[in-house]
């Protein structure tokens, strides 16, 4: 885009030196912010799997960089990430493509179920998997053997690909969510054009329509392919019993291993920046993709885009999107809906085992109410500064291009690659009256800034793709009109990223209101959080309780989504 | 004279004594603790009638978390933002000792209390009792089911034992250790439980749960767990083994330094009463007292505990877990 870079100079030159000032305060905005939220608690992690009282010391670093079983975990966590990412992006990329350009029936409720697997607490999500297909016991491998008379377990869910599986029902959304915006953002004439010149429906698509939402993929597929490395819960629950560690599997262990000596930390520490490094090479990478082509799809002249007659294909596919939603969204869903109405976990699904008594306790237990409360407010408050603040560096890096854009970019998306534990053994080494005698520590604020640094590259990262779609000749086009930088910004910019930016608000909003890792060891005696209450639920074995709190935070989630949908009038919710 | 004088200042003594008890206890009182959530509350509820000015607060986590979270906060030099501190597993204490976190205090109430549960200096004080046993789900008759450790060995089990891993639970760790220590059993026995294909579950209470999904059909798993899950309807049995019982006593102890160290002992002190033992024993809990009636015979179980030593297996716990790892090839 460096072609552009004469008029902005010209316009620069026009408001002297007005312009400048501007975006000089946003960049030191920015970095300031970052150095905060992000870039102090990582250098307390960093600093403490280096630093040994005060002095450099890198053998502990060494010793874990080269134990067997860390190499071990550290292959299972790159197959599983990269497994999860492939067909994670390419399921995301063809339900969002189906629903957001096909003539399909029935869009807005499967958009709706789409997300529905995101909101729910991973381990429960995995435990409905679980139940379904454990090679020993599953109900429906149980109900297969039976019906067509096998000789053992059809499916076990309890192996890599398993997991791959699960993880990909869940993460999925973050590049449909991306894809189905950027394609509602994009310029239809260019795909009109292409069908005009004779390409036919399958080039169309190929050469025109995926490229260009191209950026809105790659942030997707980087989301998944971060979450994916640092997550803890589905190979805990699925991999465990089999002996399938990833990374974050053996970061708990070492961690809880400590009894109480600061070295297990400082070991989980070091793993944690091995962590680190792999995320920053799959951003370089992706940079480095990126960087072929130009993507502005965003011209000034749009319109509503055509949607594409499926003619016979239709049916097909409308029959694929129900099986894939009832498979991944209303099986599991169905199945923590039933364990929450049952007596005690494991007993069989049946009428006679039913009870509504686990609601009863939930609304009855001290705290419920509270925690619903905490959730609620960091969750929406953690996910509105995110959007903005994802926002202001994705216009920074992506249209400011100061010096250091890229270390901009690299810090915001980090703290998501770090396991929740070590960000919040980091946030509280940072914030609890160490530095500056700020102490935020056992109030609500110390969750919020943890929450901040977690979630930040998910607003950053959806904000950056729609700005890459959009065009600089536009906020030119508004300032030659004569329009200062700040109404063109405000005028033109923000109104056209919208859709994006709420999305991204939901990106944040959704996982923060279930969010167990982060909060379990920031929580005060009256900041705990609902997923602080549903953890500790089912830590003392009361499974379907922790389901029919589960199950209320779903409902929670689902009504916000719809009074915030109604209220903005703008379809981008969930 | 001289008498008149000791005797007005004892009348003084005696006094002030009388007007420090008198004085109302306010104020607040923090517990960190990885018990269970609903037993947590059971105590809060019945300290608070007891104290209605003190507002007692709790701070749950499982046990490798909570030590994390104190490890974290007394990074440093820095203060454990707690008054006291109960965990499930002994080991742990002589960790906290050693790091000078804690502060001996020995409770009135110890007397009821026997030596072997306590620190000899005062650091700790067991609150709870919790043993290692074994369940099975009910498809498996009572009479069957395994009755020592030496009958999970019975190739009749064989692939279809769970047990936690212990590195990822505390009172694992302690079983486990307690296991290898012995000359009985030793590393071999635990090669000989791998040989009979046992698995490994992350948490306690995965464990619990997969016995009662019948995904195994034996489980080793804690009294007062299973008891819980029992209690709610859970398809699951449990009992003590015949022989080698291992108890651990899950110690209460004061943090050095604690804000609110009055109101620390007033808690210590209720929780080891008859009446915070009552609480403990009406939720599925094991007293430590010698004068609280329950529905297990501690005595008979004391009868045949095995002996453990603590100060080698804080020395080699470690060393015993690296040792399992290798076992189990992890």
């Amino acid at each position: 885009m460096k072609k552009y870079g004469g008029v902005s100079a010209e316009l620069a030159a026009v408001d002297g030196r007005k312009r400048l000032n501007m975006d000089k305060i946003m960049t030191a905005l920015c970095f300031v912010l970052l150095l905060i939220i992000v870039v102090v608690p990582i250098f307390m992690i960093i600093y403490n799997a280096f630093f040994f009282e005060g002095k450099l010391d890198v053998r502990m670093f060494v010793e874990q960089l080269t134990e067997p079983n860390n190499l071990g975990a550290m292959w299972n966590t790159l197959k599983i990430a990269a497994l999860t990412t492939v067909l994670g992006t390419i399921m995301g990329v063809f339900y969002a493509w189906l629903l957001g350009r096909s003539d399909i029936p029935a869009k807005g409720l499967m958009r709706a179920l789409f997300n529905i697997p995101y909101m729910f607490p991973p381990f429960l999500g995995a435990m409905a998997w679980d139940m379904m297909f454990n090679g020993r016991s599953g109900y429906i491998n149980k109900w297969l053997v039976q019906v067509f008379g096998l000789s053992s377990m059809p499916i076990n869910i309890n192996s890599v690909w398993g997991i791959v599986f699960v993880e990909v029902s869940y993460y999925f959304p973050f590049v449909f969510m991306q894809v189905v915006s950027a394609l509602e953002r994009m310029d239809p004439t260019l795909e009109e054009s292409a069908r005009i010149a004779g390409a036919k429906q399958r080039q169309v698509i190929w050469k025109i329509t995926l490229p260009l939402v191209k950026p809105a993929i790659s942030a997707g597929a980087l989301l998944i392919l971060t979450t994916s490395l640092a997550h803890f819960g589905v190979p805990a629950i699925l991999g465990y019993a089999k002996r399938i560690y990833t990374l974050p599997t053996r970061i708990y262990e070492v961690i809880y291993n400590s009894g109480g000596s600061f070295d297990g930390i400082r070991q989980g520490a070091a793993i944690s920046v091995m962590l680190v490094v792999v995320v920053a090479l799959a951003l370089i990478l992706q940079n480095r993709i990126l960087s072929a082509g130009s993507y502005d799809i965003i011209k000034g002249k749009s319109m509503r885009p055509t949607l594409i007659k499926l003619r016979g294909a239709k049916i097909p596919l409308l029959l694929l999107a129900i099986l894939t939603l009832v498979m991944i969204v209303i099986v599991p869903l169905v199945m923590i809906v039933l364990i929450s109405f049952l007596k005690a976990y494991g007993l069989p699904l049946e009428f006679k085992n039913f009870t509504f008594a686990q609601y009863e306790k939930v609304f009855s237990a001290n705290g419920t109410i509270a925690s619903i409360r905490n959730s609620l407010f960091v969750s929406i408050t953690a996910g509105i500064i995110c959007m903005f603040l994802g926002t202001l560096v994705a216009y920074v890096v992506q249209k400011i291009k100061p010096k250091g854009k890229g270390v901009l970019e690299v810090v915001s998306m980090l703290p998501y690659a770090i396991p929740g534990t070590v960000l919040s053994i980091g946030v509280i080494l940072a914030w609890s009256g160490r530095i500056a005698g700020i102490n935020l520590y056992n109030t609500i604020w110390i969750i919020l800034v943890a929450y901040l640094a977690r979630y930040l590259s998910f607003s950053m990262k959806t904000s950056s793709a729609a700005l890459l779609q959009v065009h600089s000749s536009l906020e030119e086009a508004a300032r030659v009109c004569g329009a200062s930088h700040t109404e063109s910004l405000a005028d033109i910019t923000l109104p056209l990223i919208r859709p994006a930016m709420v999305s991204g608000f939901f990106l944040i909003f959704l996982p923060a209101m279930r969010e167990v890792t982060t909060s379990i060891l920031l929580y005060g005696p009256y900041t705990r959080t609902l997923g602080v209450q549903i953890y500790s639920l089912r830590d003392a074995g009361m499974i379907p309780q922790a389901a029919a709190l589960a199950t209320v935070a779903i409902g929670i989630i689902i009504i916000l989504n719809t009074l915030v949908t109604k209220l903005t009038k703008d379809k981008k919710g969930v | 004279m001289k008498k008149a004088v000791a005797l007005f200042l004892a009348m003084v003594m005696v006094l002030s004594l009388a007007s420090i008890a008198s004085a109302e206890p306010s104020g607040k009182v923090m517990l960190y603790s990885s018990m269970q959530e609903a037993q947590l509350q059971a105590i809060e509820k019945a300290f608070e009638e007891k104290y209605p000015t003190v507002d007692m607060e709790y701070y749950y986590a499982g046990g490798g978390k909570l030590v994390t979270k104190m490890t974290t906060e007394a990074q440093d030099g820095g203060q454990i933002a707690s008054d006291l501190v109960w965990l499930g597993d002994p080991s742990d204490y002589e960790v906290f000792k050693a790091n000078g976190w804690l502060e001996p205090y020995i409770s009135p109430e110890t007397e009821h209390i026997a030596k072997e549960y306590m620190d000899p200096e005062g650091y700790y004080t067991a609150g709870r009792l919790v043993t290692m046993g074994i369940a099975w789900f009910i498809g498996v008759d009572e009479a069957d089911a395994p009755k020592t450790w030496n009958d999970l060995l019975d190739p009749k089990w064989k692939g279809q034992i769970i047990m936690t891993d212990p590195a990822q639970a505390s009172t694992t760790k302690y079983w486990m250790a307690a296991m290898m220590q012995s000359e009985k059993y030793g590393p071999e026995y635990f090669q000989k439980l791998r040989d009979n294909g046992v698995e490994l579950e992350s948490g306690t209470t995965a464990t619990h749960n997969r016995v009662a999904d019948a995904s195994y059909q034996v489980g080793i798993c804690l009294d007062y767990v299973s008891a819980n899950l029992i209690a709610e309807g859970s398809p699951m049995m449990f009992h003590y083994t015949t022989e080698d019982v291992i108890t651990m006593t899950s110690p209460i102890a004061m943090i050095k330094g604690c804000a609110n160290e009055e109101n620390a002992k007033l808690l210590m002190d209720f929780i080891l009463s008859k009446e915070g033992q009552e609480v403990l024993v009406e939720n599925n809990l094991v007293s430590v007292r010698d004068d609280v009636e329950m529905k297990v015979d501690t005595s008979a179980i004391a009868a045949i505990n095995m002996e453990v030593d603590y100060t080698e297996l804080g020395e080699n716990l470690q060393g015993y877990l690296d040792k399992f790892n290798e076992i189990f090839g992890k």
